[in-house]
């Protein structure tokens, strides 16, 4: 259907040992130069299902299903052949700069290695590179702050030399987990523009993970919207900002603060179900308004709703009233680019 | 050592360490120096060899001709104390290099990889902390036979274990660090993040460790020493030169106080290093 995908997940499960799965069955696929999302609240699996891929996972977890990265079978690649992917083709970048970067290395000691590893490239080349990386994403002075430790850095500026460690080695695909959360506001924008410039001018494609509908709307051209390890919707950003089809988007859209000028903020009621008591069908029935007995009887498939447009959900037809509480917000302002372009 | 003193700066200009250290340090550091200068020239410094006999006649106080007086055997003690440095230095430092380096691979190998090496490992330092220290290495010495490189097998075989559970200890807990898995996200093999990511930051508190181990290998040097395990006579060594000197410790005391000092001084001189080192890691840790 689309050959031309860069990654594709299919029916990823992920289950730590002696528990139920926490990733059920996850599929999407991301084209070349594209920017999916992902996006969900806190324990939803989508960072489990960012490091599936990378086949990072903690310790106790394993996985099923079929990752494939352009023609290659990831799932089934020799420990040393993924090694080599990893950093080289595919990278990833953290949530937390303050842990990401190794305390003891000079960022720019840090930077020279990972291209000196992909690329065997020499120390003095690769250290070049390194300078140019990091003035690339915005560190002035690099010839002397190369020299400097993470901790002599800002918040904001760690993420920013975590990035170039991401990027040293011109990856083909950037996984990014939470990558501004840990940021102030100001500096998250800053940021986010840095990295939607560089995926634009690398042609990278990129697989952003958050529990934040704005960081994703700005960014990325698709979006997947996971609840308890499962997609409960898939579709084109503007698509799915401006028809949600599924109650707990409509939910999540509800619950961004800056989107509901003037309105009152409607946190979602509930907490996230126990992975270990799921209900046979929709694991959003508890929580949701328009639940029917139907909803919790058997399992409810991603079903396509417009062309590239999926959800599960079998109340589709009553969800106007929902989307009428979202009318009410200003949905230009969850569309709005967080960089502000 | 220039990564911790920049970080005690706690800022971007960089002063030349020693600047930034304390006076215990620096004291520490001349004193070891001074000592390892006095063992190194001692052919040169020492007024005597070390095991000419009847200089005087024997257990002779202090004198101007004997600065520390002579032994039963008219030997002059300041020689003998000068000489046996040598040794002693060389006892603190191979004992410590050798368990230092064993227990840090070990202690590194089992901390990063968790799980069942992990767990093998925990068996086998219970095993040998349960023995006190000096037994164990009195009993391996006893049966290889007495001498300094069976003395250097026993502690090695001995002191790992100590290396081994603190470098452990910091690994499990660097190990869930984000810099690990971002590391393993880069592509790096176990091996370079084990020993280029993972071991600066848990080496630390294992060499400042190795520097009260140092103090507690002479001893232990001395100890076997004196009961005659360890450095062989006539070669002058500061605790068999105690255990040489025992009987006549009411009437000739200086037979024993002079090497004794000289243990006491060495000891103090590394532990004020070692203490300097951890202080300044608390510091940088805390802030």
């Amino acid at each position: 259907m689309r050959p031309r995908d860069v990654l594709r997940v299919e029916a990823l499960t992920v289950v730590f040992r002696g528990g139920a799965p926490v990733v059920r069955g996850v599929s999407f696929e991301i084209a070349p130069g594209e920017a999916f999302g992902l996006v969900g609240e806190s324990g939803s699996g989508k960072s489990l299902t960012c490091r599936a891929i990378l086949r990072l996972l903690p310790r106790g977890a394993t996985c099923t299903g079929r990752i494939t990265y352009g023609a290659r079978s990831l799932l089934d690649l020799g420990d040393t052949e993924m090694q080599a992917l990893r950093g080289s083709t595919i990278a990833m970048i953290f949530q937390d700069p303050m842990t990401a970067l190794n305390p003891v290395l000079r960022v720019g000691d840090a930077i020279a290695q990972v291209i000196q590893s992909h690329e065997g490239l020499g120390a003095r080349a690769a250290r070049i590179r390194a300078l140019e990386m990091m003035d690339r994403v915005g560190i002035r002075d690099a010839a002397r702050r190369a020299a400097a430790y993470p901790h002599e850095f800002s918040g904001g500026m760690r993420q920013r030399i975590h990035i170039a460690m991401a990027l040293a080695a011109h990856p083909t695909l950037l996984l990014a987990d939470e990558p501004t959360t840990a940021l102030d506001v100001v500096v998250q924008a800053e940021i986010l523009r840095l990295l939607d410039d560089l995926r634009r001018e690398q042609g990278m494609s990129l697989l952003l993970v958050s529990h934040d509908f704005r960081v994703v709307a700005g960014l990325c051209d698709r979006v997947g919207v996971m609840y308890a390890g499962e997609l409960v919707e898939l579709g084109p950003t503007s698509m799915v900002l401006q028809r949600p089809e599924h109650p707990y988007t409509i939910g999540l859209m509800n619950s961004l603060p800056e989107a509901v000028v003037g309105g009152r903020l409607r946190p979602i009621p509930g907490t996230l179900p126990d992975p270990e008591h799921l209900p046979p069908g929709c694991a959003f029935a508890p929580r949701c308004e328009l639940a029917v007995d139907a909803c919790t009887a058997t399992p409810i498939a991603l079903t396509q709703t417009s062309l590239g447009h999926w959800s599960r959900c079998i109340r589709i037809d009553r969800l106007d009233a929902l989307r009428r509480s979202l009318a009410a917000t200003d949905p230009s302002l969850a569309v709005k680019d967080p960089a502000g372009t | 050592m220039s990564a911790v003193s920049t970080m005690a700066a706690g800022g971007p200009a960089r002063r030349p360490w020693l600047a930034t250290a304390g006076w215990p340090l620096r004291i520490g550091l001349a004193g070891i120096l001074a000592v390892g200068t006095l063992a190194a020239f001692a052919p040169l410094i020492a007024p005597y060899e070390p095991t000419a006999l009847g200089l005087a006649q024997g257990l002779t106080p202090p004198s101007a001709a004997h600065w520390f007086g002579t032994d039963q055997l008219g030997r002059d003690i300041l020689t003998r104390v000068l000489y046996a440095a040598r040794v002693d230095l060389q006892i603190g430092t191979i004992g410590v290099i050798i368990p230092l380096i064993m227990g840090v691979v070990i202690g590194l190998f089992a901390g990063y990889y968790a799980g069942w090496p992990d767990a093998i490992l925990g068996r086998v330092i219970d095993v040998v902390t349960a023995f006190p220290f000096l037994v164990l290495v009195l009993a391996i010495v006893a049966m290889l036979g007495p001498g300094l490189r069976n003395f250097y097998i026993a502690i090695s075989l001995v002191s790992w274990v100590a290396y081994a559970r603190i470098v452990r200890g910091e690994a499990l807990g660097m190990r869930g660090r984000g810099y690990i898995l971002a590391a393993r996200s880069l592509g790096y093999s176990d091996a370079r993040i084990m020993f280029r990511h993972l071991l600066p930051n848990v080496i630390v508190p294992a060499l400042v460790f190795g520097m009260s181990d140092f103090v507690l290998d002479i001893l232990a040097g001395a100890s076997l020493g004196f009961f005659g395990l360890g450095v062989q006579p006539p070669t002058p060594e500061w605790g068999v030169m105690i255990a040489e000197g025992r009987n006549f410790i009411i009437t000739a005391p200086w037979v024993v106080i002079f090497p004794g000092v000289a243990i006491i001084v060495t000891s103090f001189f590394v532990s004020l290093i070692g203490d300097s080192v951890s202080d300044i890691v608390r510091r940088v840790r805390a802030s």
